[in-house]
């Protein structure tokens, strides 16, 4: 399984990019990716958010890629879950443990 | 949508005081029982998921006019709004300087709305000011969710705490101010309008509370919000769109200067915190250009467009061409302030006047005229 992530916007206007392969992980991460991503619901979010964005507030966009199917969508802090929110918080943060 | 103002129900109090006596003391008692009464009657019309109706009447009732009234709220690093209470208007400072700095920010701003455009807050009604601080975790960002002002505590190594600077604070609360007036939806221009909107009065809002000139000010937003070893000196410059800071860890300030570099792209809702950076110069253009304190010519000029002139799709062209028919209207046809405007909005490639004035009604943007009346 293949998650992308590109964090856009907040106040300062700052890119993030964050692309993770659970096959390149240790088994624990692999496990704690796959439980993100499945209460995150990642194959059911619409292609846009149902919302307007607020001021400031992060747009997300998202590709997953699992057993041959993709999907992509875009969603910001309003529209998204806190569970994908959680998502996308790990995501970066083992990006960069990967980068490092 | 989950998240947002989903109280935890930690103020039983809302279930034993009768609604009536809450409304009594949101509209005569001192400034701690209304602040406490408004606090528990919007609680309360929150679990009965009628916030909008209690809200705007509690607003009504416990706002008199031309007053300042503030309110902080801490999230304790939960992602739920507004947080537990922790300061209200005259309330003792806090040992905790992110809720100082919201309050005196938010005061400052208010201040600035009120003595130099006669604004009693951001919906000109005596609107409560709300924040919440430490929102989530290590959380980089400040936003305003329609309602109120949230603030993260930065990450330490990327972002300072995001009350630390005025202008950010100001920057905030004019989102607010933007969507009771032109209501620029945020998206494409009109998004990188509103996003030039917040970062105009955010710094004259600094520039004011510091009487500080327009050849003096720094034209930063955000100086001082990066955390040491970060290269760069702010968020964004209106003096020097796109030099802000350059930095190995968080990419470079990409900010266009100019409309032969805007940027087309998905991002950021249509990159409106990267073409700001073209009306941000335009408006620093015209401020040097008239000298002085900025907030009172250039500043009137923009905050009557804003008030009265846009709508919510107006792009940087009906920006522009209203910013010009306002400094006739405010200064006099070919006055040196109206002949700034025009320069400044030539500096960045957008031309206003006679000419451009024709063409833009040819293609349909003179129902701006038309809108004036609508509006005050
Ligand atoms: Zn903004």
């Amino acid at each position: 399984m293949r998650v992308s992530v590109k964090k856009s916007g907040g106040i300062a206007g700052l890119k993030v990019r964050a692309e993770i392969d659970s096959e390149q992980l240790s088994p624990k991460q692999e496990r704690e990716m796959k439980d993100l991503v499945e209460r995150a619901d990642l194959f059911d979010q619409p292609a846009k958010p149902g919302g307007k964005s607020m001021p400031d507030q992060f747009q997300y966009e998202v590709t997953v890629e699992d057993q041959g199917k993709t999907h992509s969508f875009v969603t910001n802090e309003a529209a998204a879950s806190d569970d994908l929110l959680e998502l996308v918080d790990w995501l970066i943060a083992a990006s960069k443990r990967k980068g490092s | 949508m989950s998240r947002s103002h989903s109280h935890s129900t930690d103020f039983p109090v809302c279930c034993i005081i009768p609604p009536v006596i809450l409304r009594n003391l949101a509209e005569k008692g001192d400034d701690t029982q209304r602040d406490l009464a408004f606090h528990v009657l919007q609680v309360s019309a929150h679990l009965r998921g009628k916030r909008e109706a209690i809200g705007s009447f509690a607003f009504a009732a416990a706002v008199s006019t031309g007053q300042k009234r503030r309110t902080i709220y801490d999230a304790q690093n939960r992602r739920v709004l507004p947080g537990k209470l922790v300061r209200g208007e005259g309330g003792p400072r806090s040992k905790d300087a992110m809720v100082n700095e919201a309050y005196d920010g938010s005061g400052k701003t208010y201040d600035f709305y009120q003595k130099v455009f006669g604004r009693n807050s951001i919906d000109d009604h005596g609107m409560r000011l709300d924040s919440t601080v430490h929102y989530g975790r290590r959380y980089m960002n400040a936003f305003w969710d329609g309602q109120q002002m949230v603030y993260g505590d930065g990450d330490g190594q990327i972002f300072e705490r995001f009350t630390k600077c005025l202008d950010v604070i100001g920057h905030e609360l004019t989102h607010g101010v933007t969507q009771y007036e032109a209501d620029l939806v945020y998206e494409d221009q009109p998004g990188a309008l509103n996003e030039h909107f917040s970062d105009v009065f955010g710094s004259l809002v600094k520039q004011y509370a510091r009487k500080q000139k327009a050849d003096k000010a720094d034209w930063l937003i955000g100086k001082g919000l990066f955390a040491k070893g970060i290269k760069g000196v702010a968020l964004r410059s209106m003096k020097a769109p796109g030099t802000a800071f350059n930095d190995p860890l968080i990419g470079k300030d990409d900010q266009p200067a100019h409309m032969k570099d805007f940027v087309k792209t998905s991002d950021d809702n249509g990159g409106v915190h990267i073409n700001s950076g073209i009306p941000n110069k335009a408006f620093y253009e015209l401020a040097i250009r008239l000298g002085g304190f900025a907030w009172e010519r250039a500043g009137r000029i923009w905050y009557v467009t804003l008030r009265d002139r846009l709508r919510t799709d107006s792009e940087f062209q009906d920006c522009a061409t209203a910013t010009f028919d306002v400094a006739r209207e405010l200064y006099g046809a070919d006055s040196v302030e109206q002949r700034a405007v025009r320069d400044a909005w030539d500096v960045v490639g957008i031309k206003v006047g006679q000419t451009s004035a024709r063409k833009a009604k040819a293609a349909g943007v003179g129902r701006l005229v038309v809108n004036a009346t609508r509006r005050r």
